[in-house]
């Protein structure tokens, strides 16, 4: 069992066969790219339209807005060749979108994808960022 | 045999343009509102993480022909590898559907 949402999209990142790691946050110093990093909870709203048909004790639905930002080379920094894949961000689309996540520490109903947006590559840094907007739909 | 009988619809043709025309002013009205709100609570969201202002003065609302909404410009909304995001627009839109439940709104 994960102890966060970020710890449960870890887990379904890193087992989802793309072959990149995933931290809640930030990376660790000298993370090998391409990585993932997961900012989560930036709004949590509470979804009465979910509500438990019997209006019951029960737990109450929300709404979990969570970031996924993928990092990766832009050039390659010897021959300055393009880096970056073409295909990464929508393969982790597919993984994220409709997924449940069975370890994560309240029932999961859906995760559903929002929007990604794809930033201007930081020259400095030779990186390309891509960011996800995910809503994760969970009892609060 | 039956008789045949012409009916002159254009009143009420014209009942119902003026409905329509209505409503969808009305909802223009409506749509406007909450960009306010939703680009008020961007505001107050950003306000914490100050150091220029520039969020805050960025966050404007546009009306255009189909419909209004809340642009901004910032870094601070998706971060870089240098600067952790501290998102202020998506939290003020996924309160959005609350603010639709307030009273004026």
């Amino acid at each position: 069992m994960a102890a966060s949402t970020a710890g449960a999209l870890k887990a379904l990142i890193e087992a989802g066969g793309l072959g990149i790691s995933a931290h809640r946050d930030e990376a660790p110093a000298n993370s090998t790219l391409p990585y993932i990093t997961i900012l989560e909870r930036i709004a949590l709203v509470p979804d009465r339209s979910n509500a438990r048909f019997d209006h019951g004790a029960g737990a109450q639905a929300g709404n979990e807005t969570v970031q996924v930002d993928l990092w990766e080379r832009w050039r390659d920094p010897a021959t300055k060749a393009l880096n970056e894949s073409y295909t990464l961000s929508d393969a982790l689309v597919r993984l994220l979108d409709g997924a449940s996540l069975p370890v994560a520490p309240t029932h999961v109903w859906g995760v559903k994808f929002i929007s990604s947006r794809r930033l201007p590559p930081e020259q400095e840094a030779n990186l390309v960022h891509t960011a996800f907007t995910l809503v994760i739909v969970r009892d609060i | 045999m039956a008789d045949s009988f012409a009916f002159d619809t254009r009143a009420v043709e014209m009942a119902l343009a003026e409905r329509a025309a209505t409503l969808i002013a009305s909802s223009k009205v409506e749509e406007l509102r909450l960009a306010e709100a939703v680009a008020e609570r961007a505001r107050e969201i950003a306000e914490p993480h100050r150091k220029t202002g520039a969020e805050e003065e960025s966050i404007q609302v546009h009306q255009g022909e189909d419909g209004a909404e809340v642009r901004a410009k910032s870094f601070r909304e998706f971060g870089t590898s240098k600067m952790k995001a501290q998102p202020f627009i998506r939290p003020a839109v996924a309160e959005a559907p609350g603010m639709l439940r307030k009273p004026g709104f």
